[in-house]
């Protein structure tokens, strides 16, 4: 049964039509909010205020195809919210030391918390916490984007919709998001030997 | 075309959305570029390393419970299987429901609404027995006036009594004062007979005491 149908059968008074799509959409929208905001425990409390909004104002939807795109427009205005209310961290490329500032050309890292590491940070930290951390230092209109076209397979005229914007205005989101990631990790010693070994 | 417009056309070829023409154009502006052929392929790398990201579980049970919504025809229905009895009951509580409701009066008084509900008939109460602000206002200041001129009278009498009371300690001042007065004169006078009395018997002594004197010099 798609979308549109357990839609139809929720509006009807069905509410085990409802727990179907919570079922088949909580993990995407989940993995949305944590690379969105980048804590589990928020993620998991703004998840379930966004199904909330979604029980409260799916009848109120008319076009049942754009299910999808309502869900993440809910889910990026909660996550904006969030942020604005917790005032997340994040790390800009200014805080991240060069390749130069290193003395003997081995890369290190200061942490977020000032913890200093001397070996390589992807050789301890997990592949998802760095991305994690890359992705929060990029502009968040950036970050939305690439999460939204990267890890959700959104085309670029959905997530046009979805954000209420032109699509080229997301196509060079798009590629000035993934310039930042590329540079972030470049300025964090994170190379393709790396990565590879990582994986 | 410019190296802005091909960054569009990257994103696009990076996400295969791009229609064969672009992809063309694309090619040909990558050979002839290396700052674009450069970025194009860090980004390429970019996109390999996110998509190495893999999705996590929730790990939340996030279920949602119809509340329990009793409609009109479903309660039609619900009653269709009741007893007589339970039929009559309800039947008469409803009775009584619609009664009390129908005899709900609503009264506007000192800037506000008051709510007046019951089964049976309310006592009508005529306007004219309830105090007026302007009543409340007249009474309000006669009863001061009476409270004011009750304490006036009262004030009053105390102080007359106050007066006749002093006038009376006065004269009885008076009284206490001529009494002593009175007292000393007398016994002033009764010392001062004492005293003659005993200069007259002093003077008799004497004179007796003179006498013999006189009477033994004369002898020798």
């Amino acid at each position: 049964m798609n979308d549109e149908s357990l839609i139809r059968e929720f509006t009807a008074g069905n509410v085990a039509a409802f727990n179907t799509l919570v079922w088949r959409w909580e993990k995407p929208i989940y993995n949305f909010i944590l690379r969105y905001i980048g804590d589990r425990e928020q993620a998991k409390d703004v998840m379930q205020r966004c199904f909330i909004r979604a029980y409260k104002s799916l009848g109120k939807l008319k076009d049942h195809t754009r299910f999808s795109s309502w869900l993440y427009q809910i889910a990026v205005n909660l996550c904006r919210d969030e942020l604005k209310k917790k005032r997340y961290t994040t790390y800009s490329l200014s805080d991240v030391p060069d390749y130069n500032d290193c003395d003997n050309g081995d890369p290190k890292i200061v942490l977020p918390d000032g913890e200093q590491d001397t070996t390589r940070l992807t050789h301890h930290e997990n592949l998802a916490e760095l991305l994690q951390k890359a992705l929060l230092a990029i502009p968040e209109e950036q970050r939305v984007v690439v999460i939204m076209k990267q890890y959700h397979g959104m085309k670029f005229s959905e997530i046009a919709a979805v954000l209420k914007m032109p699509i080229n205005t997301i196509k060079s989101r798009m590629y000035y998001g993934l310039d930042a990631l590329h540079s972030v990790l470049q300025k964090w010693g994170v190379d393709r030997e790396d990565l590879s070994y990582e994986m | 075309m410019k190296c802005e417009d091909i960054r569009l056309l990257m994103m696009e070829a990076l996400y295969d959305e791009i229609s064969a023409a672009d992809m063309q154009i694309l090619n040909t502006h990558l050979e002839s570029c290396s700052g674009c052929r450069q970025k194009y392929v860090a980004l390429q790398v970019t996109v390999h390393t996110l998509e190495k990201w893999e999705d996590v579980e929730p790990r939340v049970n996030l279920t949602f419970v119809k509340q329990p919504v009793v409609r009109f025809s479903e309660f039609i229905e619900r009653l269709k299987s009741w007893t007589l009895p339970a039929r009559l009951g309800a039947a008469v509580a409803a009775l009584l429901l619609l009664l009390a409701l129908f005899n709900t009066s609503i009264r506007f008084s000192d800037g506000g609404f008051a709510f007046e509900t019951g089964l049976f008939n309310h006592k009508r109460i005529d306007p004219a027995d309830f105090a007026t602000k302007f009543d409340l206002e007249q009474l309000r200041r006669e009863n001061y006036q009476l409270v004011s001129a009750v304490i006036e009278e009262y004030d009053k009498r105390n102080r007359i009594e106050t007066a006749v009371m002093l006038d009376q300690f006065y004269d009885e001042l008076e009284r206490q004062r001529k009494e002593d007065l009175r007292l000393v004169g007398a016994a002033v006078d009764h010392l001062q007979y004492g005293t003659a009395q005993r200069l007259e018997q002093t003077d008799r002594t004497l004179g007796t005491l003179i006498e013999y004197i006189s009477a033994q010099s004369g002898g020798r």
